[in-house]
């Protein structure tokens, strides 16, 4: 077991060094100097190459490279060159907005998706199963930025309930919550529903209903028991891809989070926080990953680690 | 299957749509008010707090409230006094002396004197520091404390416009003592002035948050405790702050949305001129953009009215000169008026009677609706022929692309364009971007405009000892400039801001920044 | 008797008829608008729906919305397929290859997808885009290099189970070259979960895509694209909210049928759903 979470650690450590680099060179292959932006339209050539002097830019890339990767081992994660201070707060500050966000949605995601999609399932075929299934479907095809604007329309101008933009009380929290959970939220309950059909109609359930255990129980207990593992992992997953890409959600309501930190340096070619950004966004995303497969360890005894 | 899933998937998923489809109905919202505790929206968050550095960009908002400068622009773009009260020209024009105000104290209590003065500006201007914007100041050479409440500033030859760079953000007077003490990303998150208003704290991303500093000798001019600035990057989600009430005072905001809150009776909107000019840059050493007679076609086919019209919303003037109203010193020259048949003959003598294609880059996020307009323009271009291919890239690729190319190496067409004169002043406005001396990528004349005429009134305004003799090389300068239209000008941008009602002497300036120094809200 | 088992389903029938609907538009929208959907009027600027000749009003250009939405499918269907195959034509014999050797060739090409998959696919996309530059084809690279591992790791999955199977060893013991192998043994049979993985990519692609879009890093104007038209229609929400109406409509019915069809798909070839209705 030791070495086995050695091993995904490593793998975790390869992805984290291959995302850097990839990154490194995508960003400095783009076109569009980081000094240009700085100064600005105005700016003379004798300020432009003062800002890529201030900044480091006029280094060789391998020697750049290094030095970030260095520096970023000592846990700092360098000057933002758009705000000429350093990103590690910021990060500090962007990532646990992104993480609460993702766990809102989440929740939200859950709490409705699994339930709906039990009932689907128990009430297989009936009017309310084809109008889960039918809301899932199209929750699932709803873009997340229109659903956004539309709320904003009626809940912020036309009924002045929830703010439209900011962050810091939970009333901001609303919107952009409800706007990220729900994809997750179709996803879950399609496949609690497909799963829980699926397991209904395995032996061991049939078995237990055959052994006379009345027919809620067996529902509950053995289909869900056994569905829980797959849809942990979806869980998880989907926990991973929202802490990072709620980019979109971010942007609309203004929300100070890391999707849109990251997608805003991209713009501005701010080496350092899109560097910084993404490495974090790949680190949640691979130890939630492997957190999850761990944990499907321990719930499932079918699974062996290999 | 028992219900026909046809039916019930069709039903729920038309309910769904349905349902935020009617939600896309409109209508406005109640609003709390807030005492004298104002909530300001920014368009982003400022990269520092530092007065020396990057002053430009949405600090230039901020800091007005933290710093003092020896001087100031009025609405006019007149120069008045701040912490300088009165000042004096040597008569060969190569000495200013400025008079300061007495027994002001920054806010950790260092007394603002001459040396106070003297030291900021020598921070500012210290090669080693990292403060790019220093160039502006170039043309000072010398910096003397004369007594204790007396400062004079050197230049080698005359240059009639040094209160005017005074009066730039970068020429903030910061506490010497306090940044002395730290290192300069320090004191741009933990910035100490003499301004009206004092740092209390800054949430990245959220808020910044000042307040009132009683000792200020404008207190009493102003009843607002506490000034709270909200970067809030999207337009509309500014304009739902308003009308919900979450903001108090909207710096700037998309015209058309200005022009419809406008219509709200518990909101005033403030539609006053900037000093920033847009238009279509060319490139004029590239055929056939090398002959006048295209550039003043282009001029004639651009409907400049029904741009301003439908994307200003009213927040703008059709181009009158090279130079904005509130540039000094501005003179209207004649239009080229919107004619479709006068391009069409242009082109034609020019030897394009069928019209010719070209490439247009467009950079986004830096202009007001620079896609929706350079759309609009390449639309009223194809009437006369003229068949643009429209590049929309962003603003790093842009500048990028623009100012790094010498004139062999630059692929420049054309590109949608503006300029904004921070200085309020003529050479400012020109030399940088029209005399050949400054062809990128040295500075900002990157379309390789070449006219001797102008390179000498420049020189000569720059020099000139007397307003009289600097007018007349100016206002001739902007008739030739005009008449070649290295750029087609098209408008000059006002401000659209839009707060609540009970907002008085707010400074809207036309160089850009506002602040509430001396305003009143109820 | 797949088209048997999918006509059976009935909202595969409704996503059929959304899709035949939504392909129809795109083949026949220049017989369909009156307005050339790139020109506009500017004194025409954002006339209500039903005004002047204009059937869903125009945009801050003048410029029509049905022409621009019937255009617009074009773009969406012809992004969505052409990131899909890009995914396909890459992610396929990469898949293929990694289960059928397996070894370090395996390791190797997984642990290069682990660095695509630990990367949420609209960053990604993002900053493929940064460094293209906006437009068409930078558009389908951007998102179908992120749907490259997925169908590179589902394709090495599917050759790994076919790998013990009879005939795959029968036509290797006859001495089948390792290529003769792949293409006509194992290919065939991952014709289906292929079609049911492309179908729901196909879906998720024109989201993402309007998801791009949305935030200025789509195609190049004045091409209509529905996101964009979202976009640019986020500074007249209150002025004219019919352009955020109808863009929004269109983009998620187009991707509704899409996504019915992917299930009416997975039902067909999925054993485990056939003979089931659901």
């Amino acid at each position: 077991m030791l070495a086995y979470v050695l091993r995904r650690l490593g793998h975790v450590l390869v992805t984290l060094i291959g995302i850097s680099i990839i990154v490194f060179v995508s960003l400095h292959l783009t076109p569009g100097d980081p000094a240009a932006m700085l100064g600005g339209s105005q700016a003379s050539d004798e300020e432009i190459a003062q800002l890529r002097k201030i900044y480091g830019l006029n280094q060789p890339l391998p020697v750049q490279y290094l030095s970030w990767a260095g520096r970023v081992l000592h846990g700092d994660f360098g000057i933002s060159f758009r705000a000429g201070r350093p990103i590690g707060p910021d990060l500090a500050h962007a990532f646990p907005i992104s993480v609460y966000l993702a766990l809102g949605g989440l929740f939200l995601a859950v709490a409705i998706g699994i339930p709906a999609g039990v009932l689907a399932a128990v009430h297989r075929d009936r009017a309310i199963d084809l109008t889960v299934m039918g809301l899932s479907v199209a929750g699932m095809s709803m873009p997340v930025f229109w659903i956004s604007l539309i709320m904003v329309l009626f809940f912020s101008l036309q009924l002045g309930w929830l703010p439209s933009s900011g962050w810091g009380e939970f009333r901001h929290f609303i919107l952009p919550a409800v706007s990220i959970s729900l994809a997750s939220l179709a996803l879950l309950a399609r496949m609690t529903r497909s799963m829980m059909v699926e397991a209904m109609l395995e032996d061991f359930v049939r078995t237990a209903r055959a052994k006379g255990a009345p027919d809620r129980s067996v529902q509950y207990k053995h289909a869900l028991r056994s569905v829980l593992p797959p849809i942990v992992t979806a869980i998880g997953l989907r926990f991973g891809l929202l802490v990072g890409g709620a980019v979109i959600t971010e942007t609309v309501f203004s929300v100070p989070g890391l999707g849109r930190m990251v997608v805003q340096a991209v713009g501005a070619r701010d080496f350092p926080t899109v560097q910084g950004g993404v490495l974090l966004i790949a680190a949640a995303v691979s130890i939630i990953n492997l957190a999850v497969d761990l944990l499907h360890v321990f719930v499932d005894p079918r699974v062996r680690y290999t | 299957m028992k219900f026909g899933s046809i039916r019930w998937q069709t039903i729920s998923l038309l309910a769904i749509i349905l349902t935020f489809s009617l939600l896309a109905g409109a209508a406005s919202a109640p609003a709390p008010s807030i005492g004298k505790r104002i909530v300001v929206s920014l368009d982003g968050d400022p990269p520092s707090l530092d007065g020396h550095e990057n002053a430009l960009i949405s600090g230039g908002i901020v800091l007005p409230h933290l710093y003092d400068k020896l001087v100031e622009f009025d609405a006019n773009s007149n120069i008045v006094p701040q912490l300088a009260t009165s000042w004096t020209t040597s008569s060969d024009g190569l000495t200013w002396t400025f008079k300061l105000r007495t027994g002001h104290r920054f806010h950790d209590g260092t007394p603002v004197n001459a040396a106070a003065v003297k030291a900021s500006f020598d921070r500012m201007l210290n090669p080693q520091n990292p403060f790019y914007r220093r160039t502006l100041f170039e043309a000072i050479t010398r910096i003397t404390v004369v007594d204790d409440n007396t400062i004079a500033f050197s230049t080698e030859k005359p240059y009639g416009f040094v209160p005017n760079i005074l009066a730039n953000p970068t020429a903030s007077i910061v506490s010497p003592t306090a940044a002395a003490k730290v290192d300069f990303r320090t004191f741009g998150v933990f910035p100490v002035g003499s301004g009206p208003y004092f740092f209390r704290e800054w949430v990245r991303g959220t808020r910044i948050v000042l307040q009132k500093n009683r000792n200020h000798w404008a207190a009493a001019n102003n009843n607002i405790d506490v000034i709270e600035f909200r970067p809030i990057l999207e337009d509309s989600a500014r304009a739902v702050g308003l009308e919900t009430g979450e903001i108090d005072f909207v710096t700037s905001i998309a015209p058309q949305e200005a022009k419809r809150l406008g219509g709200n009776s518990r909101l005033q909107v403030f539609n006053m001129p900037r000093v920033r000019i847009q238009g279509v840059y060319v490139n004029v050493t590239k055929r056939p953009f090398n002959d006048v007679r295209v550039r003043q076609a282009i001029a004639h086919a651009i409907d400049k009215k029904a741009i301003v019209d439908t994307f200003l919303a009213g927040f703008a003037r059709t181009a009158e000169s090279p130079l904005p109203r509130g540039v000094w010193p501005f003179k209207a020259q004649q239009d080229f008026q919107y004619n479709v048949n006068r391009a069409k003959q242009l082109l034609t003598e020019a030897g394009f009677p069928n019209g010719f294609n070209a490439t247009m880059w467009v950079p986004v996020g830096t202009y007001v609706a620079s896609q929706q307009i350079s759309e609009a323009i390449a639309d009223q271009l194809r009437r006369v022929g003229i068949n643009l291919k429209l590049e929309v890239m962003d603003a790093t690729q842009w500048l990028t692309l623009l100012r790094s190319r010498n004139q062999q190496q630059s692929n420049l067409e054309m590109t949608y364009y503006g300029w904004g004169t921070h200085t309020a002043e003529a050479d400012y406005a020109l030399r940088l971007v029209y005399h050949s001396d400054n062809f990128a990528p040295k500075c900002c004349n990157r379309n390789f405009y070449s006219n001797r005429e102008v390179d000498q009134l420049l020189d000569r305004g720059l020099v000139a000892v007397n307003d009289r003799d600097r007018r007349a090389a100016y206002e001739r300068a902007q008739e030739l400039i005009w008449r070649d239209q290295p750029w087609i000008y098209i408008f000059a941008v006002n401000h659209a801001v839009v707060a609540k009602r009970g907002f008085k002497d707010v400074a809207i300036l036309p160089v850009e920044w506002i602040h509430f120094r001396d305003a009143q809200f109820d | 008797m797949r088209w048997k088992s999918l006509a059976r389903s009935h909202s595969g029938v409704v996503g059929l008829v959304l899709v035949v609907a939504f392909t129809l538009l795109a083949a026949t929208a220049p017989f369909i608008t009156a307005h050339d959907p790139t020109r506009g009027n500017l004194r025409a600027a954002l006339t209500p729906p039903g005004q002047a000749g204009y059937l869903l009003g125009t945009d801050e250009l003048g410029r029509d919305t049905w022409s621009r939405i019937v255009y617009g499918s074009r773009i969406s269907l012809a992004l969505g397929l052409a990131s899909v195959a890009f995914g396909l034509v890459f992610g396929v014999p990469l898949g293929m290859v990694s289960g059928y050797y397996g070894g370090g060739v395996d390791s190797v090409l997984m642990r290069v997808m682990d660095i695509f998959l630990a990367f949420p696919r609209i960053l990604l996309a993002i900053l493929v885009v940064a460094l293209y530059g906006i437009g068409f084809w930078s558009l389908v690279f951007a998102i179908g290099v992120a749907d490259l591992p997925v169908f590179a790791r589902l394709v090495r999955s599917a050759t790994l189970t076919y790998l013990g199977r009879d005939f795959v060893t029968a036509a290797k013991a006859l001495g089948a070259r390792d290529r003769r192998v792949m293409g006509r043994h194992i290919l065939p049979n991952l014709v289906g979960t292929l079609a049911v993985q492309s179908t729901f990519s196909m879906a998720a692609a024109i989201l993402i895509a309007g998801g791009l879009s949305f935030l200025g890093l789509g195609v190049q104007p004045p091409t209509p694209e529905w996101g964009s038209m979202l976009s640019s229609a986020r500074s007249y929400m209150r002025v004219a909210p019919h352009l955020i109406t109808y863009p929004g409509i269109a983009l998620a019915v187009v991707v509704l049928g899409i996504n019915l069809l992917g299930d009416a798909l997975r039902q067909a070839y999925d054993p485990r759903f056939r003979g089931k209705d659901a």
